[in-house]
């Protein structure tokens, strides 16, 4: 563990300390010196925020949570939580987490694991008592307080384990795949308390695969890819060159209308595609081309769509269609999903191909430092 | 904070073994213990089962004190079998899980991630297994004190020193269990192998006390052997300086053949001695290998025969190993080797012979002896030592491990 002493870190940090309620530099994790899990994470995550952290599995997420909590050490790192370095134990009387696939001891009830984690989190006897029933009323869960958590079904068990993370009225939550296991409600239930949480100036720090919850819920994201932060800021940032318009073209009968059409704009070069169609198995006609205007155009049936958040530059297009006798049913703009997001991400950049897990196992494949 | 934090994990920790149902399945059994030691007296005739008497005159008021027969009976049967035996394996059964059961739970993680530093936390938990063990060893001492109070009017405040002493015997071998089951994580691992190491003390106690039974004896068969030689060779100056004053050819000869025959049994004895006091030598260093190792290793047997030492005072020892000696040297006595029947009653220094029950009684006091001089630092303290080793191994792999 290494901690910097230079001023100039010294003043950033201080700036830092207001600002961030996580504020990640430089962390490296080599599990018994072979398998490097994390490899240079820099991550800032600002306080009040709801900050989701996504990644494909094997990435090092759970290995990242899990050093902020003090489960894992780090081999090295200059990371701080809520202005204390990462490490410092009191600090997490500040912090409420929920692992990943935790399991209680079976001869507690509801309301003994709040109580337990209460204490050991430093909270004193009269402050359990009051918040104890207070959280199971609000993960829903006040029925059951008094009954063993073996009797429990996976999503109970995960609202109890929400219900103590908030015991100690943590500054900071860390939520551990909060929705696995939890049926649609529950899910629900969980994004509306995630909600209520940043409402209250709590920061909440999600790992989730679940991409369209995080979506919903998080402000700021980032992206784990084999050990390294891929990417990391608010979805609108990360989203802002990827939107596009689609224009969707009613009873397409002849798809070789629409790229007659599409040909006549002008100097637009379009590569013909042929997939066979997975319900009626004939061929599909589809093209991807770029505009004299540098956007890239993509046909596939009866969706064109335009890489451009400028509704000007479609305007072309759509006199081509209109003038070609074609019916436009919708034009609108897009914005690519969080999945979208991942799944570049997550791909190799060269080939194409996903990457896989155990790549992070090879250093030398990819550099380190995001 | 940090007592909150204490008290959250013993409370817990009650909690686990509760609802094992084995803290009150233990509780039971040692009142069962309790009650067949309320349910047995002495009396003038012998032993006395509630209300039948069992003929025995050796456990009878007339060798022994009511007093000292419950002490007998504390230190034999509660201590020496319950405690230490049956009621430590039941222990080990219900806390053996504790430490794996902790570690590989899948509540570890939202442990670890407390304001809790990890060596207070896996200390804490160590210590609320030897808890198990001190709450029933207290139950059980004090209903002990209660029953011989009552049925004997013997009060013996100090059988409570049973609570510190077989804690202490248990956290000898909890403490393996606990290196054990953190690198195991598995409750059965953590059992067989504390109670295999617990076997392997045992087995190093035993040969202490055979090889030292040993020594003993063939130091004192040595020592016996030495004795005769000077007997015999008082013997033989008596006899030359009668052949001297012999006056007769015949009465020379004859004297001659006597000194002779001293002769060749002097030598007989001498190589007795020489070859007993190469046992004892040879015995001496097998036991010093022995002593060696059971240094390093945790005085079990010693730490709970402390017990004894303080609740029997030396002169009852003493009495006891008196009567030891008597029955030893009743059935011995066979070997005579020097000629009884050559009348040399006229000679100085001719004493009766010194018989093998002699020096069976000899060796079985000096057993004893050197049993009770062996020193508390020697036997508490390299124990606790082993202990702090074993601990602090353990620690330290809790303390650095990424879980």
């Amino acid at each position: 563990m290494t901690t910097t002493a230079s001023p100039t870190m010294t003043t950033t940090r201080s700036r830092g300390e207001d600002a961030y309620a996580i504020d990640l530099r430089n962390v490296h994790k080599v599990y018994r010196g072979k398998v490097h899990a994390l490899r240079g994470i820099d991550m800032r995550v600002g306080k009040g925020e709801v900050f989701g952290l996504l990644g494909p599995n094997g990435a090092g997420k759970s290995t990242l949570v899990k050093i902020l909590m003090t489960v894992i050490r780090p081999t090295k790192q200059e990371g701080h939580v809520l202005g204390q370095p990462v490490g410092h134990k009191a600090t997490l009387s500040k912090v409420g987490y929920l692992p990943e696939h935790h399991t209680f001891p079976g001869y507690l009830t509801g309301a003994q694991i709040l109580d337990f984690y209460g204490a050991i989190s430093g909270v004193e006897r009269s402050a359990r008592k009051q918040r104890a029933p207070a959280l199971l009323e609000l993960v829903g869960m006040r029925d059951w307080a008094n009954k063993k958590v073996k009797g429990y079904s996976k999503g109970m068990r995960q609202r109890v384990g929400i219900a103590q993370a908030l015991m100690n009225d943590p500054q900071l939550v860390l939520l551990d795949e909060p929705t696995d296991g939890v049926d649609p409600e529950g899910r629900r239930d969980i994004r509306n308390l995630v909600s209520q949480l940043r409402d209250e100036g709590r920061t909440v720090f999600i790992n989730s695969h679940l991409l369209t919850e995080l979506e919903a819920v998080c402000d700021r994201v980032a992206i784990l890819v084999q050990g390294v932060v891929e990417r990391q800021g608010t979805i609108d940032l990360l989203t802002q060159d990827k939107r596009r318009y689609e224009i969707e073209l009613a009873g397409l009968k002849e798809p070789n209308m629409a790229l007659g059409a599409l040909r006549t704009l002008p100097q637009v070069a379009l590569d013909e595609k042929e997939s066979l169609d997975s319900a009626s198995l004939a061929k599909r006609v589809g093209a991807t081309g770029v505009l004299a205007t540098g956007e890239t155009i993509e046909f596939d049936r009866n969706i064109i769509r335009v890489a451009t958040d400028d509704a000007d530059v479609v305007q072309p297009v759509l006199d081509v269609l209109r003038r070609a006798g074609l019916t436009i049913k919708s034009m609108r703009p897009l914005r690519p999903s969080l999945e979208d997001l991942f799944m570049e991400a997550v791909r190799d950049k060269q080939t194409g191909e996903v990457l896989k897990p155990g790549a992070a196992r090879n250093p030398k494949k990819r550099g380190g430092g995001a | 904070m940090k007592m909150a934090q204490t008290k959250a994990l013993f409370v817990d920790a009650y909690r686990e073994l509760n609802a094992k149902k084995m803290f009150w399945l233990v509780l039971l059994l040692s009142g069962l213990v309790v009650a067949a030691f309320a349910m047995v007296t002495i009396n003038d005739r012998g032993i006395q089962v509630l209300f039948w008497t069992l003929d025995m005159p050796v456990f009878s008021t007339k060798t022994m004190s009511v007093e000292l027969f419950y002490k007998q009976l504390f230190l034999a049967w509660g201590i020496g079998f319950w405690l230490t035996w049956i009621a430590a394996i039941l222990a080990l059964v219900s806390t053996s899980g504790m430490i794996p059961d902790f570690v590989s739970g899948g509540a570890i993680e939202l442990t670890l991630s407390k304001p809790i530093g990890r060596a207070r936390l896996f200390l804490t938990k160590y210590v609320t297994g030897l808890v198990f063990v001190a709450l029933q060893v207290a139950v059980f001492s004090f209903a002990c004190i209660l029953v011989f109070g009552l049925r004997a009017g013997y009060w013996e405040p100090r059988i409570l020193l049973a609570i510190p002493i077989v804690v202490l015997f248990y956290s000898y071998i909890y403490c393996v269990c606990a290196l054990v089951g953190l690198l195991s994580r598995s409750a059965l691992t953590a059992l067989l192998v504390t109670i295999l190491f617990w076997f392997v003390v045992f087995l190093f106690n035993a040969a202490d006390a055979a090889l030292l039974q040993f020594q003993k004896q063939s130091e004192a068969e040595t020592r016996q052997s030495e004795t005769r030689i000077a007997a015999i060779d008082v013997q033989i100056d008596a006899l030359k300086a009668r052949l001297e004053k012999e006056t007769t050819d015949e009465g020379r000869d004859a004297m001659q053949g006597r000194i002779d025959r001293r002769i060749t049994e002097r030598d007989t004895e001498a190589e007795k001695a020489a070859g007993s006091r190469g046992t004892a030598g040879t015995i001496s260093k097998w036991h010093r290998g022995v002593y060696i190792a059971k240094t390093v290793l945790p005085k079990t047997g010693e730490t709970t025969g402390l017990l004894s030492r303080y609740l029997v005072s030396e002169e009852e020892e003493a009495s006891r190993a008196e009567a030891h000696a008597d029955e030893g040297s009743s059935g011995g006595g066979a070997k005579v080797t020097i000629e009884a029947g050559e009348s040399d009653s006229g000679i100085t220094g001719d004493r009766t012979p010194p018989r093998q029950g002699d020096t069976e009684a000899e060796a079985a006091k000096a057993l004893q002896a050197e049993f009770r001089g062996r020193s508390l630092f020697w036997i508490i303290g390299t124990s606790v030592i082993f202990e702090f080793v074993v601990l602090g191994a353990a620690t330290l792999i809790f303390v650095r491990r990424d879980f």
